[in-house]
């Protein structure tokens, strides 16, 4: 499975955790994250989720925090990671 | 490591926490609701540097400023806190890192015996994190913010006896880059 579509799986498993919901009609790359209806817990339990499914949390590795805004900045630091090795 | 940093409110950062404090999306949560002013906020930090009951800081993590946090009680048995998170930025995990935070700094002290807090009833964000962490709804009031809008807030309390429990469930959700960095905060002179 392609990072992406792990992060689309655990997004929803998220939204579904917290009790809330998408308040766009489909996730993109230009969605911007603070609006998207995934709430401050629900964001933390996706990246602990992301951490035990990859076995790696990008934000820790990261010299220079770089935090994203948009969905497609939250994907692109998982993708970049993977490309690293 | 990189840990979270608690920096005492000042007049160096002054601009800082009223931008946030003043945007409307903070102050509709706040019972003073109203907007702080330079000359109030300046009062306001002389009174901070007498009264040792009170702690207000910047929360910084990674060298930014993130956040607000700050306390009321202290030295007393029943201590309250809050906070608010400037940052447009999502940085996964930092709500929960600063409940983490409050938790530690307030039963850190040896009278804490409650810490406590107040949410108004539509800030669904620390609602849904306390029922998440099992830190117990013991009221609801009503009250006139300082602009004169009736609110319903809603009050937790932690007890002493019941913390760990609740760090136990934060552990669970934190990312690793947060959870290492709020194993040990550090404040700032």
């Amino acid at each position: 499975m392609q990072v992406r579509e792990v992060i689309l799986e655990l997004f929803e498993e998220a939204l579904e955790s917290t009790e809330s919901r998408l308040q766009c009609s489909e996730l993109k790359d230009d969605t911007v994250l603070l609006d998207s209806g995934l709430d401050s817990l629900g964001f933390a339990i996706l990246v602990a989720r992301l951490e035990e499914e990859l076995e790696f949390d990008p934000f820790v590795e990261m010299e220079e925090a770089v935090y994203p805004i948009t969905f497609g900045d939250f994907v692109a630091i998982y993708e970049n990671r993977v490309k690293k090795g | 490591m990189k840990v979270f940093k608690l920096v005492p409110f000042s007049k160096d950062n002054a601009d800082r926490v009223l931008g946030w404090r003043n945007s409307e999306k903070i102050r509709l949560n706040m019972l003073d609701d109203s907007v702080i002013e330079h000359s109030a906020h300046k009062k306001f930090l002389a009174v901070l540097a007498e009264d040792d009951s009170m702690a207000y800081f910047v929360v910084e993590f990674k060298g930014a400023s993130v956040a607000t946090i700050y306390f009321t009680g202290l030295g007393s048995d029943k201590v309250t806190w809050g906070c608010y998170i400037g940052s447009e930025k999502t940085i996964p995990g930092l709500f929960v890192a600063i409940v983490v935070i409050a938790v530690k700094y307030s039963f850190s002290l040896p009278t804490t015996r409650i810490l406590r807090s107040e949410v108004a009833v539509y800030n669904s964000n620390p609602i849904k994190l306390n029922r998440f962490l099992g830190i117990p709804e013991t009221s609801r009031f009503s009250r006139s913010t300082k602009t004169g809008r009736n609110v319903e807030f809603i009050e937790y309390r932690l007890t002493s006896e019941e913390r760990n429990g609740v760090l136990a469930k934060a552990g669970k959700v934190m990312p690793s880059s947060v959870k290492q960095s709020c194993e040990e905060f550090r404040l700032e002179k």
